[in-house]
């Protein structure tokens, strides 16, 4: 599997293959036939050779007809549509009010395989054009992005690199290049999930979610889409069709730290997502948001507070470590519970603090050592 | 001489002075060299199935076509680890739509226990629950998402009882799953009473999944007369034949067994491929068709054994320098709840809790603890790695409590000329290959 990974990506985005580039591709390698030092070593000697397709692969397509527009069918007869256009999509979506929506399938098939759900009626929402672009935008006066709903995590890691590194490097432990390359940013805002990776960073970079249906579209900030666990703003008849992310301002800045038990391929016990600017010596534009302490990820307004417009002092962050764990009480289950978890997140806290008070000394795990 | 697999510039290095050692007189020179001179060891070659595999046209068990009228079949597991099943009720699950067959111990035809070595694997629980994930019926569908669905219809009556999962509890309760073994040389007992310093640690080894890449799966076609053809990813093809002809109730001969590649196994498909088999054989002769079964992955966990988890402990007598006079070590291996392989891989592990360090007048004790646990079973290295950590680990104390480098007291320990005998009588004879590679790579490594 992982191989594949590795020969779509220096296909799609030709570069040296670096220890990193290599090992986000190995990612979701859980296999132990051979160890993971020979996979390396081969991957490594790919550099040496230019790639060629070989004659034995198979260039064939598969050859399928996609489902466009609605069919006279009747309601619970089996459906796969492919829309290409929004209009198409919203009415499709009309039209077929117990179809899911589907993306990268990366969640939603999971409904299939482990809760055994028929899901007969897909439409599929990755083909659509306008949900597949990225488009340099100014919204409520502030200058960004649109990112289109169906965009995958691999297609926007360059707009994360260039603008948002410590978003980029989140990418970099969310699921696995596998997952990134399928899974997109609107399936992982419309599921709603409490540990979903990138709703915490959104909320921190006050962004915007596009709903649209038959007769247009409507904005809103994501903090008011989500509104309880698994629960969002989305209507019947609406598909998320962009996410709004606005431009850091240049004295802004963003960290991001997830914990999960494994590198790749984990999902979050706990997700910090932390935005601030230092001026006149105090902290303002703070916004500090979090996965996996609450129903659905969720600004910590209280702990906010206590920070801004404070000096970086250790009593400010001892004032928001307990404000945080006053205004969180996260739930135990396999991935921590609920000690834990307040434990953590006071201790990413303590970290911002840290990294505050020793500037340019940041500790952050790019690979392993082998 | 670094690594054989490295293909960097460092490797080349590394080749080339591989080459010049099997060209050498060096003990490795006579297997890796052919009779014309001609280098084998070290030279890469594909896989016969590389194409095959990097396109995806290997065929693994799954992908291996049936008729349209084959059947899938799901298992209905235990959700509980200990209890009573007093009643099951599955009308509701033969009722379901696209259900063929429903089976349970009662519908076996032949053998019923299919341990491998000794017995004490039932097919499909009779009546005591000794794991989460035990069998307890199967059902065959048209689909497998039928079977599957058909299997949450049941109803299950069970009686439940507290799960014992502590191994060092239940080995101390004598709770094993076979006779605990010694393996004892010299007076250790005096040993320690007059040793300079004695040192003792503790160390817990986790299990670990197999994490085979295809799961369990196999294919059972009911052939001419009584007989069946058995498409298995399988480690020990002859021994399922056997089990499935037991099961049937039919001669060997009337099974034939294939396994066209593995799709992994590390020892998870040495013995616990064979459960499947024997069901899908069972519903194949009751049904004539051509029966599937592949555990989704999820129940292939719950259902299936892994590596052992140990708790070992070591009292060992030690002199000034670090080296070990004499000792006493435990090793308990968490079986599971039944024998399966554990009465050698315990062997194993208690075989090499010397590692390649002469124990002295030692005592090695295996204790072979009964959990309600899926069986552990066969795993790369088969209780060797379980055997050596505790050793490992008592050098890494030794080293802390005299204050030396670990590698010296390993060096210190090693087997040598008048310390080579194991603490199970064998005789060392190539005592100095250990002092030759240890400080080959004391040199060559980074
Ligand atoms: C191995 C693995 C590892 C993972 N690791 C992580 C992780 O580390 N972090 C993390 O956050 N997630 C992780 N996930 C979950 C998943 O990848 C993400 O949540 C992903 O963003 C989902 O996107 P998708 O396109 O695959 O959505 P889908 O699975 O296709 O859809 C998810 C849900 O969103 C709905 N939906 C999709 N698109 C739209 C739309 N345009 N409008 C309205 N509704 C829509 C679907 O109907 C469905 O309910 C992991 C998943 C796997 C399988």
């Amino acid at each position: 599997m992982s191989l594949f990974t590795l020969h779509s990506q220096q296909q799609q985005r030709p570069a040296p293959l670096t220890p990193e580039r290599l090992e986000a591709a190995l990612g979701g390698n859980l296999c132990r036939c051979t160890g993971y030092r020979p996979i390396r070593d081969a991957a490594l000697s790919m550099q040496e050779s230019s790639w060629k397709a070989p004659q034995w692969i198979d260039a064939s397509q598969p050859a399928h007809t996609p489902l466009t527009a609605p069919q006279s069918a009747e309601a619970n007869t089996d459906l796969f549509a492919q829309p290409t256009t929004l209009s198409q999509l919203t009415e499709l979506r009309r039209h077929y009010p117990s179809a899911r929506l589907v993306a990268g399938a990366t969640d939603l098939w999971l409904e299939n395989t482990q809760r055994l759900a028929l899901l007969n009626q897909l439409i599929d929402v990755t083909r659509v054009d306008e949900l597949r672009h990225i488009e340099e935008s100014i919204f409520d006066e502030q200058p960004g992005w649109w990112v289109g709903a169906g965009v995958t995590y691999s297609q926007l890691e360059p707009l994360l690199e260039t603008h948002y590194p410590a978003f980029a490097h989140l990418l970099h432990r969310l699921g696995s290049q596998q997952v990134r390359n399928r899974g997109t940013l609107g399936g992982n805002i419309a599921n709603a999930s409490p540990i979903g990776d990138t709703p915490p960073v959104l909320l921190a970079l006050n962004a915007w979610v596009e709903l649209a249906n038959q007769d247009g579209s409507r904005a809103l900030p994501l903090s008011d889409f989500l509104l309880d666990y698994k629960k969002t703003a989305l209507a019947a008849d609406e598909v998320v069709s962009r996410i709004f992310i606005p431009q850091l301002a240049d004295d802004a800045v963003l960290k991001v730290w997830k914990l999960s038990k494994r590198r790749e391929d984990d999902i979050s016990a706990v997700l910090g997502a932390f935005h601030y600017r230092i001026g006149d010596g105090v902290m303002q534009d703070v916004r500090i948001s979090f996965g996996g302490m609450a129903a659905i990820p969720k600004r910590a307004l209280q702990t906010e507070a206590a920070l801004t417009g404070q000096p970086i002092a250790k009593e400010n962050f001892q004032a928001a470590q307990r404000a945080l764990s006053e205004e969180f009480q996260p739930m135990s289950d396999v991935r921590g519970t609920q000690h834990y978890r307040h434990q953590v997140a006071a201790n990413l806290l303590e970290r911002l603090y840290l990294s505050l008070s020793v500037p340019n000394q940041e500790v952050m795990l790019h690979a392993y050592a082998h | 001489m670094r690594t054989l697999t490295k293909l960097d510039g460092d490797s080349s290095r590394a080749r080339r002075e591989l080459h010049d050692h099997i060209q050498g007189s060096g003990p490795l020179a006579r297997h890796t060299v052919d009779s014309h001179g001609q280098r084998q060891a070290g030279a890469s070659s594909f896989h016969e199935s590389a194409e095959k595999h990097v396109t995806g046209k290997a065929t693994y068990i799954d992908d291996i076509k049936t008729p349209q009228d084959a059947l899938h079949v799901a298992l209905g597991l235990s959700p509980v680890a200990h209890g009573t099943l007093t009643k099951l009720e599955l009308d509701a699950v033969r009722q379901a739509p696209g259900v063929v067959d429903v089976i349970t111990l009662h519908d076996v035809p032949g053998h019923t226990d299919i341990g491998p070595v000794f017995p004490g694997d039932p097919i499909f629980v009779d009546q005591e629950i000794s794991y989460a994930g035990q069998c307890l019926f199967a059902v065959a569908a048209t689909s497998l998402q039928a079977a599957r669905q058909a299997v949450k219809l049941a109803t299950l009556h069970i009686d439940e009882q507290p799960a014992s999962l502590d191994p060092v509890a239940a080995a101390g309760r004598q709770e094993v799953v076979r006779p605990t073994h010694v393996q004892e040389r010299g007076d250790w007992q005096t040993t320690l009473q007059q040793a300079e310093q004695t040192i003792e640690g503790e160390l817990f080894i986790g299990g670990q999944e197999h994490f085979y890449l295809e799961g369990q799966a196999c294919i059972v076609v009911p052939t001419e007369d009584e007989g069946v053809m058995v498409h298995t990813s399988n480690q020990h093809p002859s021994e399922t034949q056997k089990l499935v002809a037991e099961v049937l109730g039919i001669p060997f001969h009337a099974v034939t067994v294939e396994v066209r590649r593995m799709g992994g196994g590390f020892g998870g498909k040495e013995t616990q491929a064979s459960p499947w088999a024997c069901i899908a054989a069972i519903i194949a002769r009751r049904t004539g068709k051509a029966t599937r079964l592949r555990l989704p992955r999820s129940e292939d966990m719950r259902a299936t054994g892994k590596r052992h988890p140990f708790h070992n402990r070591y009292q060992l007598a030690i002199d000034a320098q670090g080296v070990i006079k004499g000792g006493d070590i435990t090793v308990i291996g968490d079986c599971g709840y039944s024998p399966d392989l554990s009465d050698a891989i315990v062997d194993r592990a208690m075989f090499h809790a010397d590692n390649a360090y002469s124990l002295g007048d030692a005592r090695v004790t295996g204790h072979r603890a009964k959990t309600h646990t899926a069986s552990n079973t066969a795993f790369r290295g088969f209780g060797g790695p379980q055997g050596m950590m505790i050793i490992e680990a008592a050098m890494d104390d030794i080293a802390r409590r005299v204050g030396e480098d670990p590698l010296t007291i390993r060096k210190r320990n090693f087997y040598r000329e008048g310390r080579d005998t194991t603490h199970y009588g064998q005789q060392v004879d190539q005592k100095q290959l250990l002092h030759t590679l240890v400080d080959t790579l004391e040199t060559s490594s980074d």
